[in-house]
């Protein structure tokens, strides 16, 4: 695997720290109860939307490294642990962003929106969902907050070695403006994609790759 | 006091946060929206959770105190109303609402249809639709893809 020296794949902000806060509660706390099948509920955690973002981000961050990063973890955990906590301070620092991003009124006096940090783990989502790919950063350029305003959505993303990295370029832009198009009223004018890292294919049985 | 509460325009405050209740209500059974999220300030969520602190204490020891719900609110199954609702003396009001929607379902339709019910609601109840002001902003898209 080639998780970076530094978390500077993972970027967008400070160096996370262990004392990250989502909503008041640390991301430790908020991983423990992910490995705790979210048992027993907890009302102060389910109860915050900015937790709920973490949570699901965090829980495909589990499954799809998981499988691919495992090996390389047990090679050199201390690398992998950096690795894995700058993302985690990466998705800490996304899921509070509660600027709104309007939608076109759908009557005199109503206001619709949603919040940065909700578009932002739509990206998120989009981009787990294409296979081969882990999303460690996203970002949205242009006034969000202006209806019509040109916006780019930049991400950055770990990828699985031996994917083709045009084809994969390319199914992450239809799956983004697609989640987009379907959710927000954003005038998308580029999808920037930057292959942050790349990791080797999960060994097989045997030691196969 | 919570500032739902102390700008009624001479109502009593209950009457604020039945509203609000009532008002979450409405929003649960929109279709695509999958859950209502506290929307009230923070600062009146802490007030809010003092009080509701204060009341299980004295409900642990068998008191009561005057302008201290120790009935629903205290059972741990959390604010009943979620809408955060401000009205005001001259009969103008907000009404704002914090939801998750469905990844399966467009978030503008849902929004639309949840503000709607929000406002035939409030019509139903003999307010005027144009004295309020209606805000629904999703925080999370869930479910499965």
């Amino acid at each position: 695997m080639t998780p970076p020296d530094d978390a500077s794949a993972v970027p967008d902000g400070p160096r996370p720290s262990p004392d990250d806060l989502v909503d008041g509660v640390p991301l430790e706390e908020l991983v423990d109860y992910l490995d705790r099948g979210r048992e027993p509920r907890d009302p102060r955690i389910e109860g915050s939307p900015a937790c709920r973002l973490a949570l699901q981000a965090l829980q495909r961050v589990s499954e799809l490294t998981l499988e691919s990063l495992q090996h390389e973890a047990d090679r050199d955990p201390g690398r992998d642990d950096r690795w894995i906590s700058g993302l985690m301070g990466t998705i800490a620092r996304e899921v509070v962003d509660g600027r709104a991003v309007p939608l076109a009124a759908p009557a005199p006096g109503v206001g619709t929106a949603l919040t940065k940090a909700a578009v932002r783990g739509l990206l998120r989502r989009a981009g787990d969902a294409v296979d081969g790919v882990l999303v460690t950063a996203t970002e949205l350029v242009g006034d969000v907050t202006v209806p019509e305003a040109p916006v780019t959505v930049r991400l950055a993303v770990t990828v699985r070695y031996g994917v083709p990295l045009a084809d994969l370029a390319d199914a992450l832009r239809v799956a983004v403006t697609a989640a987009l198009a379907r959710h927000t009223e954003l005038n998308v004018v580029a999808v920037d994609v930057t292959i942050a890292d790349v990791v080797p294919p999960a060994e097989e049985p045997g030691g196969a790759r | 006091m919570s500032e739902t509460t102390t700008d009624h325009g001479g109502r009593w405050p209950r009457d604020d946060d039945a509203l609000a209740e009532d008002l979450t209500e409405v929003l649960r059974g929109t279709p695509g929206l999958v859950d209502v999220f506290d929307a009230r300030p923070r600062r009146e969520i802490a007030a809010a959770a003092v009080e509701q602190g204060v009341g299980r204490g004295l409900e642990a020891l068998g008191l009561d105190a005057p302008g201290v719900d120790v009935g629903g609110r205290s059972s741990g199954a959390g604010p009943r109303g979620l809408v955060h609702v401000v009205r005001r003396a001259d009969g103008h009001g907000t009404a704002t609402a914090h939801v998750a929607t469905d990844l399966a379902a467009s978030t503008p339709v849902v929004l639309a249809e949840a503000a709607a019910r929000l406002r035939r609601h409030l019509a139903d109840l003999g307010e005027r639709p144009d004295a309020w002001a209606v805000r629904v902003v999703a925080r999370l898209v869930d479910g499965e893809g």
